[in-house]
């Protein structure tokens, strides 16, 4: 059986002119595959941009809102979902579980911080409250205290 | 006849006086430089700080006119006034803000001082009255 009719190139110039087409394609492929990745980096980007300002704001309106650890949470589930497309459902999830091994600890501490934090503000505004009212109150009774005892301060010395 | 400074004497008044230059001041600040804070537990303290320090002009006023009055409700107003500052400071202020709030701090400090003055001239034992 001649070469030429089982498909495979009878020459040298023919064998290098398909693994030149071959190469041309995986080069195009490649090409394909870094526009996928540049434009999923690109997208992330302006998430971070729009996020940024998401939280400034949030940060700026309520203070110490306690929401900064679910904050950092939804970024990077974002991120993940994003990547998710280009590396894979089982890469993603290998990752997520490393994230919420790290993060979950993390989540857990600041919200304690936080709730903690707040009894603290609750406990001083209630002191200074009852530190008001104390004031309003026992102004006659503890002045006629007082003015009792400087009587008879004043007739000691 | 003793050199010990009495009660609505000089050295007393003139503390007494500076006590609420100093309240006046944190009046000031409050209302002027930390009222722009957004945060809603920032404002819930500072409304309380501001009452407090409504409560001290009272009291200062009072001590001014009688001189049976100790400085200890001030003293107490001025501790809770100090416990909230350092909560606030935890806050995410703004850049003025928190200058603001090293301002008050500054002057907390230094009424904290007159009241002390004041506290030794009238005599007042730990049990908050007059000896």
């Amino acid at each position: 059986m001649p070469s030429s009719l089982s498909g495979k190139p009878t020459s040298r110039k023919g064998l290098r002119t398909m693994t030149t087409v071959k190469t041309e394609e995986k080069v195009s492929s490649q090409e394909l595959e870094l526009g996928k990745d540049l434009l999923i980096y690109a997208g992330l980007f302006g998430f971070g941009i729009i996020y940024n300002k998401l939280v400034a704001h949030m940060n700026r309106k309520y203070g110490q809102h306690g929401y900064t650890s679910l904050l950092v949470v939804f970024g990077v589930v974002s991120t993940m979902a994003m990547l998710s497309t280009r590396i894979g459902a089982i890469n993603t999830l290998k990752i997520a579980a490393g994230f919420v091994s790290s993060g979950l600890p993390m989540v857990l501490g600041d919200t304690t911080r936080h709730l903690e934090y707040k009894q603290e503000v609750a406990v001083a505004l209630a002191r200074a409250s009852k530190a008001r009212r104390k004031g309003i109150n026992d102004v006659g009774q503890t002045q006629t205290g007082e003015r009792q005892r400087f009587a008879l301060h004043q007739e000691r010395h | 006849m003793s050199d010990k400074p009495r009660p609505g004497k000089d050295k007393d008044l003139r503390f007494i006086k500076s006590a609420i230059e100093d309240a006046d001041e944190v009046y000031r600040i409050f209302s002027s430089e930390l009222i722009s804070e957004q945060s809603s537990g920032v404002i819930e303290m500072i409304s309380e700080g501001m009452l407090l320090i409504i409560e001290q002009y009272d009291a200062l006023n009072q001590m001014l006119d009688d001189l049976a009055i100790t400085p200890t409700q001030v003293l107490e107003h001025n501790r809770c006034l100090r416990d909230i500052l350092k909560l606030m400071i935890k806050e995410r202020l703004s850049p003025v803000g928190r200058v603001a709030a090293v301002n008050v701090i500054q002057s907390l400090g230094s009424q904290m001082r007159s009241l002390m003055v004041t506290k030794e001239i009238r005599g007042v034992h730990s049990n908050g009255y007059s000896e």
